[in-house]
């Protein structure tokens, strides 16, 4: 149901140093770690002016923190949280400027919620790298009481601030972060289809 | 696509506002306000010159706000192909003319959160319209303009007197340059940089961002190039089944409206892409002139933008 080729959501590839850039910001969550390191020792080779924000929050218990800090390229953050990721990204952005490429790598929320801090700072396309790694969790946001569900890996969530039962949609939207999600038996309460996990 | 619509307008004011640069102001004959449009907007003029109408591209300076009258700057160009001295000797107050609707290829980006606006010599009328558009924003930005003389700073002199310290005029004449490193570097997230003058000033502004490492997307200019006077060629044309010829001082896209042909346009300077047509059969070279086609394109010989470029060759056939 609703399986489609979304066209909202980002264009996630497989992170490429990018020599034309001047000033270079990493991101990542759990096992998205691996691919930083991997793009900044490529990004190392030619420009010294790196920056990793790094969280250790993992689904796999994937943890690169050590690995990173070891490898001593450029300069290395490492939050507890995903809020404090996304707040130390936020900060490094204020003080770039013109000539900066941000790499990021882990799940889709957290490919979101970097790309919600990128957007605000007019970073395009061109100066932008999603890696997806890790789960295909979705991020639900409640279309009705407009609360968030995080880790979402069906194709129905009973949302847990209003309690509607919602039917996650395909459409995305880059604004939220979040998938939509739509409550599903407003006409007959109750009337429910079986729930699925689709999104692991 | 459908010929271009045209507004009927009568020229209400002449100002000559520097010793090359004159400006004109453009109502409705019959009062109605004009279309709405936004900062970097421009018109194509269609003057009635003597063997042909001329039909040339000009940036609109006045405000988004007032539609009562249109304000365009022409630069007087005596080695060109007639439409600039056209506007000088022949246009005066009262004058008709007839305006293709308002096109934007230069717009401001609406993300941004800085504006360098770089300018040389008439390059300064599209910026003229936009900072209206800036004023009634929180975006920051700036102007950098260069000129040839203090006679020539007029419209930069005005804007200095509204816009204060934004503006930085630099005068040739006094030994003046900018010095695009500096007038790049360290600047904030979110900057776009925009610059219309002479080709050589576009392609070093360019070439110092990237330099910097800027990314294409926060990169603009604006550049409408006149078609170049070339050999005289012949084209038949698929479509309509008519053999046309185009002699040296018309453009390709000139030729087939004189042959009665309608064929899309709307920048006539080789930008916005409009006029693109498929090459059938070129049995020589075609002499690419636009800044549209990818180069890609250019080096496959299908495709031609024939308000600026030409063939040179025995045999062209176009899909028009």
């Amino acid at each position: 149901m609703l399986i489609t080729e979304i066209k909202s959501k980002p264009i996630y590839t497989t992170l490429k140093p990018d020599v034309r850039g001047r000033f270079h910001v990493l991101t990542g969550q759990g096992s998205g770690g691996d691919a930083l390191l991997s793009v900044a020792s490529q990004i190392w080779e030619f420009a010294p002016h790196l920056h990793i924000v790094y969280s250790t929050v993992s689904e796999s218990g994937e943890n690169h923190a050590r690995a990173l800090q070891d490898s001593k390229l450029g300069k290395v953050e490492i939050h507890a949280t995903i809020t404090g990721a996304i707040a130390g990204l936020e900060r490094t952005l204020a003080g770039c400027v013109m000539g900066t490429r941000l790499y990021v790598a882990g799940s889709e929320s957290f490919i979101g919620s970097a790309l919600q801090v990128a957007n605000a700072y007019n970073l395009s396309a061109d100066e932008v790298q999603c890696q997806h790694v890790g789960t295909s969790a979705r991020r639900v946001y409640c279309i009705h009481c407009r609360g968030y569900n995080e880790n979402v890996t069906t194709n129905m969530v009973q949302c847990r601030r209003c309690g509607r039962q919602l039917l996650v949609r395909d459409h995305y939207s880059k604004r939220l972060a979040s998938y939509m999600g739509l409550m599903i038996d407003a006409e007959v309460p109750g009337d429910l289809p079986p729930v699925e996990e689709l999104y692991r | 696509m459908r010929q271009a619509e045209t507004i009927p307008v009568k020229v209400t004011r002449v100002e000559q506002l520097t010793p090359l640069i004159k400006e004109f102001r453009l109502s409705r004959r019959n009062g109605d306000l004009l279309p709405a449009f936004s900062g970097g907007c421009h018109v194509v003029v269609v003057m009635p010159g003597a063997k042909r109408a001329i039909r040339n591209p000009y940036s609109l300076m006045s405000s988004p706000y007032e539609l009562d009258t249109y304000r365009i700057a022409v630069r007087r160009m005596e080695q060109s192909r007639g439409g600039s001295v056209f506007m000088h000797d022949q246009v005066k107050p009262g004058t008709e003319l007839d305006i293709a609707y308002p096109v934007n290829l230069f717009p401001l980006s609406k993300f941004a959160r800085q504006h360098i606006l770089i300018a040389g010599g008439v390059g300064i009328t599209p910026f003229v319209g936009m900072i209206h558009d800036l004023h009634h924003g929180a975006v920051p930005f700036e102007l950098h303009y260069a000129v040839a003389g203090r006679e020539h700073a007029t419209i930069g002199e005005k804007l200095k007197r509204e816009d204060g310290d934004v503006v930085n005029i630099y005068d040739a004449s006094a030994g003046e340059r900018m010095n695009f490193t500096k007038i790049l570097s360290d600047r904030p997230l979110g900057t776009h940089v925009y610059t219309c003058g002479p080709a050589g000033m576009i392609e070093e502004v360019a070439e110092t961002a990237r330099y910097l490492g800027w990314a294409d997307s926060h990169i603009h200019w604006e550049q409408f190039s006149a078609p170049p006077v070339g050999e005289p060629f012949d084209v038949y044309l698929a479509h309509s089944k008519i053999e046309v010829h185009v002699p040296a001082e018309l453009s390709l896209l000139e030729a087939i409206e004189v042959a009665g042909v309608n064929a899309p346009y709307q920048c006539r300077g080789g930008v916005c892409g409009t006029c693109e047509t498929d090459v059938i059969e070129c049995d020589g070279e075609i002499l690419h002139n636009d800044h549209y086609l990818s180069h890609e394109d250019k080096i496959s010989g299908k495709k031609i933008m024939p308000c600026i470029s030409r063939a040179r060759c025995r045999r062209l056939v176009l899909d028009r």
